[in-house]
């Protein structure tokens, strides 16, 4: 070999140095393309990288990072998955200090490091569909999003990526080089997350039958065939022999050396290493040598010719047995739940609790899982010995040391951490496979169906497409006949063979007969690759927005495909001439036009036959139908039929790409922060960071000698305990505050805390009170659709759910705003959900951040805020506190007043001087909770009725506040119907006559309903329209002595009256309403009520801040003693012993008027 | 665009990108704001502290007072603009070798290059509004222009670059006297090269003048030139905030990577029997730097620059040689096995020191000596295997990347991430981030009472710490009278307040309240040494102070900002 020549040597001639080499020689477009995705990847993955709140798991995962690069070490649990994250996140700390942005600035670099990922393939995906599979990484919502983001995601999007690169490299070239590769990957996917397992499942699942391909084509010997397939089957009952084998010698050798149960002698071994145990697990090793000698033995014997001509002719064989012999004995606990699952079915009982599996990490509390669980880990690692020594036992040893060199200092921390070898190599799958039955989140099984094209509908649509274009194309893979046998030429182009000693023979390398074929192939396996990730991941138990990743992938890099098959040079040459960038202009201007007209037809709606709205619509699908025309003509006249359908496809992908960039934009830059993005999950809300700007300004500015002194308890622990790393007087009380709490200059208290009212009473008055989001959840209206009535917790079937949200223009309307613009506005205005406006989003979880009075005196800015305990601001009259949002008082006939609060969800007993006596309610769909409860009223037992407004119905509870019955379903319609069988849409009021029965205000189907005192139906008054006896938006009822029935008609700016009989009598116009404008009118605030003294009628105007008084005929009144502000809402109405109550929906106070002599 | 280009500008972005962000994270500290007090004082005639300071005071560094001034005029006088100079200065002083590449190899003046961008220490001093490190620049490059001086491309302007260079050298005052020894030291000592001195002279006494005097707009400048060159001889005997044993563990502990490479560098030179001709300028940087660093009593941090200058030219020819060497013999497979193998283990043994650091559990140091051992029979396992160097190699490769590792952290740690710490070595005293607190404070009580933010009265004694001084720069109404009974609001240091004739804690003056805010932590190094625990010696100490920089809890030094009853009334809203 020639001797390298040193330039300080002297008297010899220098060589070329690569200093001299030039760089920008040779640089095409498509290289600036990807520089250019680069730099933009670059700032879009590390702009603003910390400023969000971290959320939940999030704050786990940096807390736990931070501990490791301080030096208190990591312990591996299969609860935060793998280490992987944790020690690059800690190697980000111990470099770049720690924060929230070094704490995501790993995934943000694996995140710029996948918009480069698509450069090698482009030898299947072409040079265009790469390019555009770049940049679908590039602008994906959800990778952009998981991208800054502290989880594992986005470096499995890399394991995957470098997965099926490092698979079809070695297919195409067979150079063992990229197996190496490959056990690297997989041992890194393997120390990250339990994904691992379903990604070898995956590729052995497709390339098994590929094998099989190969020896065919190859071999025309069917026997392969047989071959493998008794291959297959002589594994499986080896796993079963050995497992029940070591399951027999490690129970009878643990009996025998006087040791509790084989998970005792396993659980020291990683934690004491006690001699007596270590001789335990000695001895179980030893048995296995000449287990495994046998087993090589008669594999070799029975397989060993084959195996070694197969893995010759069939390479997806040799990636195979990478695969298996790498990662098969982490598998155990999949293996335990088939062999639990078959144990069942023959001895009627399960073998082990597979529930145990999600406690790992306490070996020695789950004797008997251990037990069989490393007896099949035993068994598993023989097995896979068995086949390296059989295949090739030098590449085996090769991967073997490889997968271990890699995994082994990680998941014991390096060496540090014994217990990983355990909670690594065995708990991971345990623990997610015991999962699946938890189902944490609890997402409906459609889960993926609904938020992947959310987010990710330029890849669905360009995936369906790559799928359908492949149909189309009648694909003829199977055609192909990888036999042709030509040198491997390694990387340096060298076409010799590599000089490794344990490299296939030149003779015997072997590749695809054409690039063609490879991309066909490619094409199928991303196919597969797309399937498998849409059924794996549904039918897993636990489904979470940051999975939707793993679903961009493959479809991603389908669209690619697809497109560079659209992206011809047919389309690319009409860019070299004037007409061929009209036709490209009158392409977008089609495809805009056409979701113009989807636009139109969605608004549609010619229910109400109105004649202008009817000719509104048709005139403006004629435009477009007529504009759409024009650009047809047009294209047709420039280009041909051919390229017009391709200038179409590009062109709406081009309109995609930028609604997707305007969706990524919304989601990582915009409401990173906020609840109103399906793709957030547990995630902190931006008064975290508001509270701890508070505590970091209150720490500097108080600057004394001891640091500033923090509680923070069990609810707000996630994510305080990172946020309160550096605070040296930071301390965890737990749940009760301690008795020296009165210490503690800041305190965070959060809502879920059981002990929260005790604490809160500790506080009063000592402390200044500030109230933030902590935590907070998507919508999740979607849920139940596919549930039955019964069984829904919305109390209507999805199919309903599903029209009538389709039903109307409105409700299209509301849905569409949250699809493109994430507005819930609509939505909640039409539903009248208070639950889903930031203040008050449910689910959502709060806390609050009290600073102690000294503190807040010497720092003055901070005395605006509420002193805890303190008392409201003057009231008008009778105040009644910590009620939020009263939308009715009642009284029963002992003079019991009570008053509901419809944003509270709660109904509140007074006392006569208006102090809560009790209350009962609370948020949600169950019995006994609300939804917006407007109406109330009480029988003449003291039983109290409430108008479960938004539950759609009417439920009844005893005179303590005892729930007792219920009534009604939500429905549209003016159908009769008894108990869960009544329609309800948005009952607003209930009223009781003199013989018991109650009459029920069913605004949202405009009728009065009336049951008798058991609830059945009697009779119904009025239905939909403006005529006389007709409603639109009835709300408020009341009855005079002579039992005639007043009715608020909202929409219709009037008040009806009927007969005991429900017979229409008159009606008489509410000036006040007539002149509203309509909008403050039908506002959800402004719902009048409706209350009778004598001969007056007193009225409600919420939104006009008046209450307003008639004659019984309809005469207006004065009423200059009951005023309000203008920014009050008076709106639930009661009289009694001459008092006039008004309850004041937007500041929470009841106010009480002397009415004296009734007006004449 | 070749291949060394890129390099290089690999370099000048690691030195730019290292010197200017977060260049104002931390206040200036006392020495940095008497500096830009001075410059502020210069183009804010009518500030009153700043006029007071410019009276008494003479330029230290007269051409880095008039930049500064420059500055502050076009851009205000704001952190950043203070430091910028320096930080310029120093990003230059890292690309210096580009010049000297025809004179120690190419690849050779890439390392130096490398080297000088990620040392702690030029990445500290670079970002100190100190004029310090723009003389030490100024220095180098009056050398190598002198150098290129003797090729015959640069044969005229080589002489007038280093005429200017030295001219403005010598513009710097004070701070120009220990440069121009190390400067003079390196040319006794390099081969003699003819230069052209008359228009070296003709160049350096135009730059002296014009650089001295703000180009001719401040004349006194040229005075303080020679006033700072008389003064920097008090240096000497004026002992300054740091010790030498300070500065020295500072350079022990974020230098490994640079002392390390230049001991590998010296020994290849030795044993390969290499020419010293050009190594000899090395040797007189680190020599005459350790001789003003134990002789001068005044001793700052930017000492340390002509060290670590001379530790990088032979660092540079360690790292060339290895990476040579590399690249000539090495089985990559082989040694590549057993460098991620040793890195492996050199992890271990770094997160047991940590452990162990944190926990004082003395157990995790066997892991230490255990990781330390493997690596050893690491090394003897791969010379028996395969031949002499195999294992020196793959070790060599596992150390370079974890002092890379260790030496980016501890620069980024430094002035980065946590640069107001007093347990670092290079900074003493240094002021409280609450400074800034206090200023925005003044400023929006000066907002609620009056509507400007620089209005309110405030009275200071003529003690106040210059950072705090230049904290309060932008308040118009700030007098150097001190506290008294008719102060609308007032700073005192926290054994004092206002309204009482003594200034003691009598119980006048109630209506006045205050607030503390801190005004500078300092620690005391010494804190950090093993302790006698029974029979054995408890080390934990100096573990937790090389892992973590932690070193007990620092004292501190707080003042009070009192704000008068009405006033205060008035900052909270009541009229």
């Amino acid at each position: 070999m020639q001797k390298q020549i040193s330039i300080y040597e002297e008297g010899r001639a220098p060589r070329e140095s690569w200093l001299d080499r030039p760089l920008l020689a040779s640089v095409t477009w498509e290289q600036v393309l990807y520089v250019a995705f680069i730099l933009i990847a670059i700032v879009s993955r590390l702009y603003d990288l910390g400023v969000r709140v971290m959320s939940h798991d999030e704050s786990l995962h940096t807390y736990y990072s931070y501990n490791l690069v301080m030096g208190r070490g990591f312990q591996h649990t299969p609860l935060m998955h793998g280490p992987f994250l944790f020690h690059i996140t800690a190697l980000s700390y111990f470099l770049f200090g720690d924060s929230d942005f070094t704490a995501r600035l790993p995934m943000a670099l694996l995140g710029i490091l996948m918009v480069a990922l698509p450069w090698f393939f482009r030898r299947w995906l072409g040079r265009s569909g790469a390019l555009i599979t770049s940049f679908a990484f590039l602008i994906s919502p959800s990778i952009l999003y998981h991208s800054r983001y502290i989880r594992q995601e986005q470096s499995i999007l890399i394991w995957s990526l470098l997965t099926a690169l490092f698979v079809w490299r070695y297919l195409e070239g067979r150079n063992w080089r990229w197996l190496i590769g490959l056990t690297i990957v997989l041992a890194l996917h393997a120390t990250d997350k339990s994904t691992s397992f379903l990604n070898v499942a995956m590729y052995v699942i497709f390339l098994a039958p590929l094998a099989l391909w190969e020896l065919y084509h190859w071999r025309k010997n069917r026997r392969d065939w047989l071959n493998l397939i008794f291959f297959g089957a002589a594994m499986a009952a080896l796993l079963v022999l050995v497992s029940a084998l070591y399951a027999a010698l490690g129970t009878w050798l643990a009996g025998a050396m006087g040791l509790k149960d084989v998970a005792v002698g396993v659980n020291t071994i990683v934690l004491s290493l006690d001699r007596q145990e270590l001789l335990f697990i000695g001895i179980l090793l030893a048995i296995s040598v000449p287990l495994v000698v046998a087993m090589a033995y008669l594999l070799r014997a029975t397989f060993g010719k084959w195996l070694a001509e197969a893995t010759v002719a069939a390479p997806s064989l040799n990636v195979v047995l990478v695969m298996v012999v790498t990662t098969l004995f982490m598998g155990s606990a999949a293996l335990l739940i088939v062999l639990n699952r078959f144990w069942h079915r023959i001895a009627g009982a399960d073998l082990v609790e597979i529930s145990l599996l999600g406690s790992m990490n306490n070996l020695s509390n789950n004797a008997q899982v251990v037990t069989v669980m490393f007896a099949i880990s035993f068994a598993l690692i023989a097995i896979s010995v068995a086949i390296g020594v059989v295949w090739n036992w030098r590449r085996w040893a090769v991967y073997i040391a490889v997968f271990i060199g890699v995994t082994l200092p990680l998941f014991t921390t390096l060496f540090t951490n014994g217990a990983g070898v355990g909670s690594g190599y065995v708990g991971m799958l345990g623990y997610w496979m015991a999962q699946h039955d938890v189902m944490r989140g609890s997402q409906p099984p459609y889960y993926y169906f609904l938020i992947v094209p959310l987010y990710e509908y330029l890849v669905v649509i360009g995936a369906a497409c790559a799928v359908t274009y492949m149909a189309y194309q009648s694909f003829n893979v199977l055609r192909a006949k990888p036999v042709a046998v030509v040198p491997v030429t390694d990387e340096s182009g060298d076409s010799s063979t590599s000089t490794s000693t344990i490299s296939e023979p030149p003779t015997l390398a072997k590749t695809y007969t054409s690039a063609s074929t490879m991309s066909r192939l490619f094409a199928i396996f991303m196919v597969w690759w797309m399937v498998a990730t849409w059924a794996i991941y549904s039918i897993a138990g636990e489904k979470m927005p940051w999975l939707t990743v793993h679903f961009a992938l493959p479809m991603a890099m389908l669209t690619g495909w697809f497109l560079q098959r659209v992206v011809n040079g047919e389309v690319m040459a009409q860019f070299r001439h004037r007409e061929g960038w009209l036709a490209s202009g009158l392409s977008l201007l089609g495809v805009v036009l056409i979701g113009r007209a989807l636009s139109v037809l969605g608004g549609m709606d010619l229910s109400n036959g109105a004649p202008t709205q009817t000719f509104g619509f048709i005139g403006n699908l004629l435009v477009v139908a007529v504009g759409l025309a024009l650009v047809f003509y047009a294209l047709g006249r420039l280009v041909a039929p051919g390229t017009i359908a391709r200038l179409l496809t590009v062109s709406a992908f081009a309109v995609l790409s930028v609604l997707t960039i305007r969706t990524a934009i919304m989601a990582s830059y915009i409401n990173y922060d906020y609840a109103r993005e399906f793709l957030f999950y547990a995630h902190g809300a931006p008064g975290v960071k508001i509270a701890l700007d508070q505590i970091e300004d209150l720490s500097k500015r108080l600057g004394g000698k001891e640091p500033l002194s923090i509680g923070y308890d069990s609810d707000t622990s996630w994510p305080m305990s990172w946020y309160m790393r550096s605070y040296p007087g930071q301390r965890f009380y737990g749940e009760a505050l301690p008795d020296d709490f009165a210490n503690m200059q800041v305190i965070l208290l959060g809502d879920g805390n059981p002990r929260r009212s005790d604490n809160e009473q500790k506080l009063a008055g000592q402390y200044v009170k500030f109230d933030y989001m902590l935590i907070w959840w998507p919508m999740q209206d979607y849920y139940d659709l596919h549930k039955s009535a019964q069984e829904s917790q919305f109390g209507a079937d999805g199919l309903t759910r599903i029209r009538y949200m389709l039903s109307t223009p409105r409700t299209r309307e509301a849905l569409w705003q949250i699809i493109l613009n994430r507005n819930f506005q609509p939505y909640a205005e039409l539903f009248n959900r208070r639950d889903l406006t930031p203040d008050n989003w449910s689910p959502g979880h709060r806390f609050d951040l009290y600073v102690r009075n000294d503190v807040a005196t010497q720092v003055w800015d901070y005395r605006v805020g509420q002193v805890a305990g303190a008392p409201a601001p003057a009231a008008v009259a009778p105040v009644v506190n910590r009620v939020e949002s009263p939308s009715m008082i009642a009284f029963s006939p002992d003079g019991a007043r009570y008053v509901i609060d419809h944003k509270g969800y709660r109904v509140f007993e007074l006392d006569a001087s208006n102090n809560i006596l009790r209350s009962f309610g609370g948020f949600g769909g169950g019995v006994g909770k609300f939804n917006d409860p407007w109406g109330l009223a009480v029988a003449n037992d003291g039983s109290i009725f409430v108008a479960d407004t938004f539950n759609h119905r009417i439920q009844k509870f005893d005179r303590d506040g005892n729930f007792i019955s219920t009534w009604g379903k939500p429905g549209m319609g003016d159908a009769a119907g008894v108990g869960q069988d009544t329609v309800f849409f948005g009952p607003r009021d209930i009223k009781i006559d003199s013989t018991g029965n109650f009459l029920v205000s069913d605004t949202g189907n405009k009728r009065i309903q009336v049951f008798d005192p058991d609830g059945n139906f009697l009779a119904q008054i009025g239905k939909a329209g403006a005529g006389d006896g007709e409603f639109n938006e009835p709300v408020g009822i009341a009855l005079d002595a002579a039992g005639d029935i007043y009715v608020a008609d909202t929409w219709n700016k009037r008040i009806q009256v009927f007969d005991p009989t429900y017979k229409f009598l008159r009606k008489f116009d509410v000036a006040a309403w007539q002149s509203m404008d309509p909008n403050v009118l039908q506002s959800v605030e402004n719902k009048p009520y409706l209350a009778i003294n004598g001969d007056t009628l007193y009225v409600s105007s919420p939104r006009g801040g008046q209450v307003l008084a008639y004659s019984l005929a309809g005469q207006l009144q004065p009423l200059a003693d009951v005023s309000f502000n203008p920014n009050d809402w008076p709106t639930g109405l009661a009289v009694r012993d001459n008092m006039l109550y008004v309850t004041n929906a937007a500041n929470g106070q009841v106010s009480a008027f002397v009415l004296g002599a009734a007006p004449q | 665009m070749t291949g060394e280009h890129l390099v290089w500008a690999g370099i000048a972005l690691i030195a730019v990108v290292s010197r200017l962000v977060y260049l104002d994270f931390a206040p200036l500290n006392n020495a940095e704001a008497a500096t830009s007090l001075r410059a502020l004082a210069l183009v804010q005639n009518g500030n009153e502290f700043a006029g007071a300071i410019s009276a008494n005071t003479s330029a230290i560094n007269p051409l880095f007072t008039s930049l500064q001034a420059f500055l502050f005029g076009v851009f205000g006088p704001s952190d950043f603009a203070a430091r910028l100079i320096s930080a310029l200065a120093g990003i230059v002083l890292v690309l210096l070798p580009w010049l000297q590449r025809a004179g120690m190899g190419r690849s050779r003046a890439l390392w130096m290059g490398l080297f000088l961008a990620l040392s702690p220490t030029l990445w500290f001093v670079s970002r100190q509004a100190d004029g310090a490190v723009l003389a030490w620049m100024l220095a180098v490059a009056t050398y190598t222009a002198w150098r290129i001086s003797a090729q015959p491309s640069h044969q005229i302007s080589g002489p007038i670059i280093a005429g200017m260079c030295l001219g403005l050298l010598l513009a710097c005052g004070q701070h120009a006297v220990a440069p121009l020894l190390v400067v003079l030291a390196a040319r006794l000592v390099s081969p003699a090269v003819p230069i052209d001195w008359r228009r070296f002279g003709s160049a350096a006494a135009i730059s002296l003048v014009l650089g001295s005097t703000g180009l001719l707009f401040r004349t006194t400048g040229l005075g303080d030139v020679f006033n700072g060159l008389a003064g920097w001889w008090q240096q000497l005997t004026q002992p300054g905030p740091f010790v030498a044993g300070r500065l020295l563990m500072g350079l022990a502990i974020y230098e490994p990577l640079l002392y390390i490479s230049a001991l590998i560098g010296i020994i290849w030179l030795l044993v390969h029997r290499q020419s010293w001709r050009g190594e000899w300028v090395n040797v007189a940087r680190i020599a005459v730097g350790l001789v003003l660093l134990l002789v001068i009593q005044g001793r700052q941090p930017d000492l340390m620059v002509p060290i670590i200058m001379g530790l990088s030219g032979f660092a540079a020819a360690g790292a060339d040689a290895v990476v040579r060497n590399i690249r000539d013999h090495a089985v990559p497979r082989f040694e590549g096995t057993l460098a991620s193998i040793s890195f492996v283990l050199l992890m271990l043994g770094a997160v047991a020191f940590r452990q162990y650091a944190s926990s004082a559990d003395t157990t995790w140091l066997l892991l230490i000596a255990v990781a330390a051992l493997f690596n050893l029979a690491l090394l003897a396992f791969g010379n028996l295997l395969s031949g002499f160097g195999v294992g020196l190699r793959a070790i060599a490769i596992a150390a370079g990347l974890m002092l890379g590792l260790h030496t980016l952290s501890a620069a980024i740690q430094l002035n980065q991430v946590r640069p107001t710490n007093p347990a670092e070595p290079y900074v003493i005293a240094p002021p409280g981030e609450e400074l800034r607190i206090m200023a925005q404070t003044v400023r929006t009580i000066s907002i609620r009472a009056y509507g400007e933010g620089s209005t309110l009265k405030l009275d200071v004694p003529a003690d106040t710490p210059a950072s705090a001084l230049w904290a309060l720069r932008t308040q118009t109404s700030l007098t150097l009278r001190g506290a008294s009974e008719d102060s609308e609001a007032a700073l005192t240091p926290i054994s004092q307040r206002p309204g009482t004739a003594d200034g003691g804690t009598a119980d006048g003056g109630t209506a006045f309240v205050g607030t503390g805010f801190v005004m500078q932590r300092s620690l005391n190094l010494n804190a950090v040494r093993c302790t006698p625990a029974g029979e054995r010696t408890d080390c934990s100490a100096v573990a937790r102070w090389v892992a973590f920089r932690e070193a007990g809890t620092p004292s501190l030094t707080q003042w009070i900002f009192w704000l008068r009853g009405d006033i205060a009334a008035l900052a909270s809203g009541s009229r």
